[in-house]
């Protein structure tokens, strides 16, 4: 997993809930790397949900809850680093659109070795939006706060409702539909 | 405390992330580096190739120009539009004009005005591919003003782009355009000298045969005398030198028409066997004078009548038996006739003449074919002759189709062979009579008008005449001769040629504009040569007689010509209009005994055909191949209207040749054309006349 996940996730963890609590979740997380990350370094992926579930039980918040918020925190991070992706399209569909065909296009040809998940997205007749979440690493509510923030970014209201497609939350349908 | 520890920890992790991340950028930067620096080891190899390609074509560039620029044939490049893009130093000299003079500038700009248009067709022919770069000569003007005659090929590129332009390479050739025109006059002028030498020969000839004939003549009449022993005895031998003397002079005036290829094949229909049997009779007794033996073996032959031309054969065979008996003091000769073959058309027979007599060095059996050529100087010491007799029988057998050749062994004997082929001939229902049964037949109310003005040639046909009892009458020139057609009524005229005051020609052509009935006016001619009897049958006249002539010739025109019993059979039968010469069989199918209709045929032919062929010639001189071809395939025609069915065969030929690059058969058949139309035009012209002179004749 790329370096930046590790970084912004302990940053995120530092502002929410102090230094201590990341020097905490590191220190429970036997860490192979002994928490020691750089943005433009590659990490195991069960080293993020070490230390998620060691954050859920350090906080007492649900590890789902958590993830989501971690996504809204990333929206901001990548506003603030790509903000090209952003200033492309003026509606928030046509942003979710362009993520499977046109973000994570780019982002392989920086990082050739990424392991990024398919948003397969489709607009239904009466004007909702399915998008399908497809990814082994399992984290669908990572991906639920990314989309909440960037429907907020394009000033926009919807429902967005989430549907395990396989049990193991590997494969997630989100519905997402315009309000008024 | 424990804050102090988190505190340190964390400055601790900060570090050695910082450390990792320097970690990861040094090796990044160290990627990055080799990258460059085998992007940059990369570029320089490029440009060092394409600093190699670039100097490769430049000295490909260096190469070729070097080539253009030094080459002495002309290259130059056009557009499409025929104006010079590009032309070499050579090119420039031979136009005499500047290179930025002629850069930009239109070929044709610099073309004679002659020329101009036939230059376009070139171009267009080849810019549209009818053509491919064929050879084409014409003149352009230098700029000092002077011709240049330019020889090109030209061929038509076709850029990628779909748009085309020329390429040339042409060659100055003013100097060999030069060199042909020298030639050609140097061509007519000794055509001119051969002319004059042949008018000489001919004169010659006239004026030696004249005094002979009378000579001849006399000693004939001279016989019939009553002689004593004595007299008779120099009466022979007067007849024997003036008949050797004749000979002579036939064979230097024969030698000298076949190598002015005048011989003519005078076909006639005869019995070949009875021409040899007569032969070896007169042989026979020479030959067994001098103790010889004297055979002939002649095979079986189921017509023995042949076309062909009797006198030259007749020649051939004389002189080859004569030297046999000649050159033989023991022994015998062999005259053998062997028939090869024989089908519905022709018949092909050898002849050989064998003797034991001196034989022939190895060394001289070329030589001998050659005219006053005897094997040695010894040879004409000890037997005389004029070393032509040999040189005229090879040159003969060559005219009639054959090949005279030679097997000897020195001191052992020689055998002479040739082999020809023969058309049938008519085989003849009656047999020639003597003189004498014509004398008889000729009665009383033939009247002959004889004009001549020598009086020994009066003398001995008027003797002839009145021995056979013709009534005649004599004038000495073409003015009494005209007189005495005025005021008398004769069935036949005699016509001497040269006379003083005025000669056979014009008196003949003053008869028939007096426009009486249609009288045979004969021609008495020293001359043998065609363009004498051409000049006769122009000025009117219906036939010839030789000079010098036998009774027995002089008895056969007479009847020819007076007697309607005795008239050739070629008055009623029409098919004997055609000179036989010509396809006589093709003729006859064509015009089916219309005699008007291939009167305008033939004069249609002669008015036509010098056009046509000049036409022809200009086509192959300029290597216009198309055009060559059209006009070919066009005169094709006219020749086997005119029974000269063997030129339009030359014609297919050369039609075919013209469609391959085989420049040399080409001119082999045009050649063949052109010779056999200057060559068979005399007989067109005096087979027209005869025809002309029949349907005046019938009406």
């Amino acid at each position: 997993m790329k370096g930046i996940v590790f970084t912004e996730f302990l940053d995120m963890v530092e502002k929410k809930f102090g230094y201590e609590v990341v020097d905490q979740i590191i220190e429970d997380s036997d860490l192979e790397s002994k928490g020691i990350y750089t943005a433009v370094g590659t990490y195991p992926h069960s080293e993020v949900v070490n230390l998620l579930m060691n954050l859920s039980d350090r906080v007492k918040l649900d590890p789902t809850l958590l993830l989501k918020e971690f996504g809204k925190y990333l929206f901001d991070t990548f506003l603030a680093s790509y903000p090209q992706f952003f200033n492309s399209v003026d509606n928030a569909f046509a942003f979710l659109h362009s993520i499977d065909r046109h973000i994570h296009v780019e982002v392989l040809k920086l990082y050739p070795d990424a392991t990024l998940p398919k948003f397969e997205s489709e607009e239904t007749e009466d004007g909702t939006m399915i998008m399908t979440y497809k990814s082994p690493r399992k984290m669908a509510a990572l991906a639920e706060g990314l989309i909440e923030k960037s429907i907020q970014y394009y000033k926009e209201e919807c429902t967005i409702q989430s549907e395990n497609q396989v049990e193991d939350g590997s494969e997630v349908k989100f519905t997402i539909k315009r309000i008024g | 405390m424990e804050n102090l520890d988190i505190l340190k920890r964390k400055l601790e992790r900060e570090r050695l992330a910082r450390k990792q991340a320097e970690q990861i950028l040094e090796s990044k930067a160290l990627e990055l580096f080799e990258v460059n620096a085998s992007l940059q080891k990369l570029n320089v190899s490029l440009e060092d190739q394409i600093d190699q390609r670039t100097k490769a074509l430049q000295e490909s560039e260096s190469k070729y120009r070097n080539v253009i620029n030094n080459a002495s044939d002309i290259i130059y490049t056009t557009d499409s539009n025929g104006c010079f893009t590009f032309i070499n130093p050579v090119g420039i000299k031979s136009f005499g004009f500047s290179e930025e003079e002629i850069i930009g500038k239109q070929f044709a700009h610099f073309v004679l005005e002659s020329h101009q248009k036939q230059l376009l067709e070139y171009y267009i022919n080849l810019r549209d591919q009818n053509k491919k770069n064929d050879y084409y000569e014409f003149p352009i003007r230098s700029k000092d003003g002077e011709t240049h005659w330019i020889g090109q090929n030209v061929n038509r590129v076709e850029k990628p782009d779909g748009s085309i332009y020329f390429n040339a390479v042409a060659r100055d050739i003013t100097l060999r355009k030069i060199t042909e025109r020298q030639l050609e006059e140097a061509k007519e002028k000794a055509i001119r000298a051969q002319q004059a030498e042949q008018q000489f020969l001919a004169n010659m000839s006239h004026e030696i045969r004249t005094p002979l004939n009378a000579i001849i003549g006399m000693s004939h009449l001279l016989k019939d005398t009553e002689l004593d022993a004595k007299q008779s005895e120099y009466i022979d031998i007067l007849a024997d030198s003036a008949s050797l003397l004749k000979g002579l002079v036939s064979d230097i005036l024969d030698i000298s028409k076949i190598d002015a290829g005048k011989a003519e094949i005078n076909e006639e229909s005869f019995d070949l066997i009875q021409l040899i049997n007569k032969l070896s009779k007169t042989f026979a007794n020479r030959a067994n004078e001098k103790g010889l033996i004297f055979e002939t073996h002649i095979d079986p032959i189921q017509n023995t009548f042949v076309l062909s031309d009797k006198q030259w054969l007749n020649q051939i065979l004389i002189n080859l038996i004569g030297n046999a008996v000649k050159f033989t003091s023991s022994g015998k000769i062999d005259v053998v006739v062997e028939k090869i073959k024989e089908d519905e058309k022709t018949k092909t027979v050898s002849f050989t003449v064998k003797d034991t007599g001196v034989g022939i060095k190895e060394e001289d059996k070329e030589t001998i074919f050659y005219a006053f050529k005897q094997a040695t100087t010894e040879t004409r010491r000890k037997y005389g002759g004029t070393g032509l007799g040999l040189s005229i029988a090879s040159k003969l057998v060559s005219l009639l189709g054959g090949t005279l050749e030679l097997d000897s062994i020195e001191g052992k004997g020689s055998q002479f062979y040739f082999t020809l082929q023969f058309k049938h001939g008519r085989i003849e229902e009656k047999n020639a009579e003597s003189i004498q049964e014509i004398g008889q037949k000729m009665t009383n109310s033939l009247s002959v008008l004889v004009v001549e003005d020598n009086l020994m040639n009066q003398k001995y046909i008027l003797t002839l005449l009145d021995k056979w009892g013709i009534q005649h009458n004599i004038a000495n020139n073409g003015l009494e001769a005209v007189e005495a057609f005025n005021n008398g009524n004769y069935d036949l005229i005699f016509m001497d040629l040269s006379m003083p005051i005025m000669d056979g020609y014009e008196a003949t052509s003053k008869i028939r504009s007096l426009n009486k009935k249609q009288i045979p006016i004969i021609a008495l001619t020293a001359s043998t040569f065609l363009s004498k009897k051409q000049l006769a049958l122009e000025s009117g006249m219906t036939d010839f007689l030789a000079k010098p002539f036998t009774p027995e010739d002089l008895a056969r025109k007479i009847k020819k010509h007076s007697l309607p019993q005795y008239k050739d059979d070629s008055v009623q039968n029409s098919e004997l209009h055609f000179d036989t010469r010509l396809d006589v069989d093709s003729l006859n199918e064509l015009y089916n005994g219309d005699h008007k209709h291939a009167l305008d045929m033939f004069k249609t032919y002669l008015s036509l055909v010098d056009d046509e062929l000049h036409m022809l010639t200009q086509a192959i001189s300029k290597n216009n191949k198309a055009s060559a071809k059209k006009q070919a395939h066009k005169i094709k025609p006219i020749f086997t209207m005119v029974g000269l069915n063997q030129i339009t065969e030359h014609c297919e030929d050369l039609e075919r040749a013209l469609d391959t690059e085989n420049n040399e058969m080409i001119q082999k058949f045009f050649l063949l054309i052109k010779d056999a139309v200057i060559h068979t035009k005399p007989i067109i012209d005096s087979n027209t006349k005869e025809i002309e002179l029949y349907l005046n004749k019938t009406i």
